[in-house]
């Protein structure tokens, strides 16, 4: 997987790439337009994260090079703005998904694999875990085969935690994704635990193994060896 | 009281007093005056008669209304004195005032009581027309003070009240300068322009502060993003210990509440700087379910009971993000001021949302309830703006906001007229 981290701003660029090497995601980095357009030109890239206030110009001008080269690259921007107005522009110009700063890497990572999912045309939009099977597209989850009875919010959470598999994901985190960024949760995180250990109950009763791990004061994590 | 009359009755006051001081006056020096050229009137009677009395006989004097008597003395010694008397007229059948002359003249060695006296009777009249003339003069001093003043209402008052009207209107955030108008009288003309330049002045200032505003968080965006992405790199080290880990949660729910904090004032800058001019019918009963939704896990920990009755259909015509927030808003404090085991009832009416719900204290000091950066209560985790936003919405689209506290429940109540 090639991902291209369009951002001037070097400290973020890196740490974005390094939680994304991680994860065997092939990073490159465009610190400006020049370099972006030129790299979106010639290469190909599963899903470019784009900044748009670049010192030399707007990034929306990549998405615009992107559909005149008739490219499908995916496109998630990055914005420090967030601005309606932007949002709009930017899926309107073929952006896949909008994602205001700061962001946790864990939220960005989901939403980088949502939007290779989403262009891979094979119909492989399933999510495996040795037993566990995601389906994406039904929003079901199988264990054995078998469809297991979760909520809404219990798939999303369980999503999140296995895209950012072997990753400590921080309960500040986990909670933004499962109530949005409309949401106010009061710096409470009783219910993320509430929804774990439910979730963890699901699946134990379904037979798979107690992958979901809780790490002392930070939050959880999906280990898988 | 306005200015003119302010001015005209300390006027008015001030000719009235004027006026009735002069009266007196105007009679003593008049009647000093009259009295003195009476006297050197009798003086020289005397002297004439006493020319006389030395060729003819006392006998032979014979003057009008018995006005001089001459009679002889008994003695020899010259006095002269002149005073006033009472002197009753019987062809009149009055008494009336005199001046009166007496005097002992020694004339061919024979003395001579003469007296001599003159009617006042002019004098009263005198002083009845001084009293009249200055009544008239003071009610005309009067008649044309109102006339100036109501000439001045009418004329030269009309460029400050326009003055007074534009300034009653000015709105700092609405982007128009006032149009003030020109006048012949030079301190309104002074008053316009420094009212131009002050207005002009603290029209850039607030320009700039919002400028700022925005451009503070907008550059508070980045390193944020780079704090939390760092931090959740950090957590991915290891080993970490209990310790450390502990630091790592303090420090993310921080950065947690400072990207919250800039969000929220980005978004009141953006508010306030009109941004938001995109209008849809809304439909508020699916705005409120939404954001009941939302905080549906929220509410279930702190088993609030949830009540809600809300009528379909009522639609509003506004921003459909900003309504969203204003709900939100709402709803986010009410779910947090509300005790364990508390009550929340959702009302929607067409034209009126209120909710409301347990109070975990007395009634919120509804003073400072809206204002920025005002906590009720002790919860750390409030950034105190929550009600700005609603206040400021709520202008933006000329609703009305209210609060009130009622058998232990608070209430706020949006009107969406």
């Amino acid at each position: 997987m090639k991902i291209l981290i369009v951002e001037d701003e070097r400290a973020l660029s890196e740490s974005i790439a390094t939680y994304l090497k991680s994860e065997n995601y092939l990073c490159e980095v465009a610190g400006n337009l020049k370099l972006a357009l030129e790299k979106v030109e010639s290469f190909e890239y599963d899903c470019i994260l784009l900044d748009i206030t670049l010192p030399d110009g707007n990034g929306l001008n990549v998405l615009k090079v992107l559909r005149k080269n008739n490219k499908t690259d995916g496109v998630i921007i990055i914005s420090a703005k967030n601005s309606i107005e932007d949002k709009i522009d930017g899926l309107n110009l073929g952006a896949d998904d909008y994602l205001a700063k700061p962001f946790h890497l864990s939220e960005l990572s989901a939403r980088i694999s949502a939007v290779i999912r989403r262009r891979r045309f094979e119909g492989s939009s399933n999510v495996v875990v040795n037993e566990i099977v995601i389906d994406t597209v039904a929003k079901m989850v199988f264990i054995n085969n078998i469809a297991l009875d979760i909520t809404r919010k219990e798939y999303d959470l369980l999503l999140y935690l296995v895209v950012n598999k072997n990753r400590v994901i921080s309960k500040s985190a986990i909670a933004e994704h499962i109530t949005g960024d409309r949401a106010d949760y009061f710096d409470n995180f009783d219910f993320v635990y509430a929804h774990i250990k439910n979730l963890k109950k699901k699946i134990a009763a379904a037979g798979a193994d107690d992958y979901i791990k809780s790490i002392y004061g930070m939050g959880y994590k999906f280990e898988v060896n | 009281m306005k200015l003119t009359n302010h001015i005209s009755i300390r006027y008015i006051g001030m000719a009235s007093i004027i006026v009735m001081l002069s009266i007196p006056v105007f009679y003593m020096v008049i009647h000093a005056v009259m009295l003195h050229s009476i006297d050197e009137d009798m003086r020289f009677q005397k002297q004439w008669i006493e020319k006389k009395l030395l060729t003819t006989l006392p006998e032979n004097f014979v003057s009008y209304n018995n006005n001089i008597t001459i009679r002889p003395g008994s003695s020899h010694e010259t006095k002269e004195r002149i005073f006033d008397q009472d002197v009753f007229i019987p062809d009149d059948k009055e008494t009336i005032t005199h001046r009166v002359l007496e005097c002992t003249s020694v004339i061919n060695d024979k003395p001579y009581n003469i007296r001599i006296q003159k009617s006042l009777i002019e004098n009263t009249d005198l002083l009845n027309t001084i009293i009249v003339l200055q009544v008239i003069i003071l009610i005309l001093l009067q008649l044309s003070l109102l006339f100036i003043n109501s000439r001045l209402n009418r004329r030269i008052w009309i460029p400050f009240y326009h003055t007074l009207n534009e300034l009653r209107s000015y709105r700092m955030d609405k982007q128009e300068p006032l149009s003030l108008k020109a006048s012949k009288i030079s301190e309104l003309n002074d008053l316009n322009s420094s009212l131009n330049e002050l207005t002009g002045r603290n029209y850039k200032v607030f320009i700039a502060q919002k400028e700022f505003t925005e451009n503070a968080a907008h550059e508070l965006q980045t390193p944020l993003a780079i704090m939390q992405s760092n931090l959740d790199l950090l957590m991915q080290t290891s080993p970490i210990n209990n310790e450390q880990a502990l630091l790592i949660e303090a420090l993310t729910i921080a950065n947690q509440r400072i990207s919250k904090l800039n969000k929220t004032l980005l978004l009141l800058a953006k508010i306030e700087n009109n941004q938001f001019t995109e209008k849809e019918q809304v439909r508020l009963n699916e705005v409120i379910t939404e954001y009941i939704s939302l905080y549906q896990d929220a509410m279930h920990l702190k088993q609030i009971r949830v009540s809600i009755s809300c009528v379909k259909n009522v639609e509003i015509y506004a921003d459909k993000t900003l309504v969203g927030i204003l709900i939100g808003n709402l709803i986010s404090n009410a779910v947090r001021h509300t005790p364990q085991g508390g009550f929340i009832h959702f009302y929607l009416q067409p034209g009126i949302f209120r909710i409301m719900n347990t109070s975990n204290g007395g009634a919120l000091d509804s003073e400072n309830l809206f204002k920025r950066f005002h906590k009720q209560g002790k919860d750390r985790h409030s950034v105190g703006l929550g009600l700005e936003i609603c206040r400021n919405i709520c202008s933006y689209y000329k609703y009305t906001i209210e609060y009130s506290y009622n058998d232990g429940l608070h209430c706020f109540k949006v009107s969406f007229k």
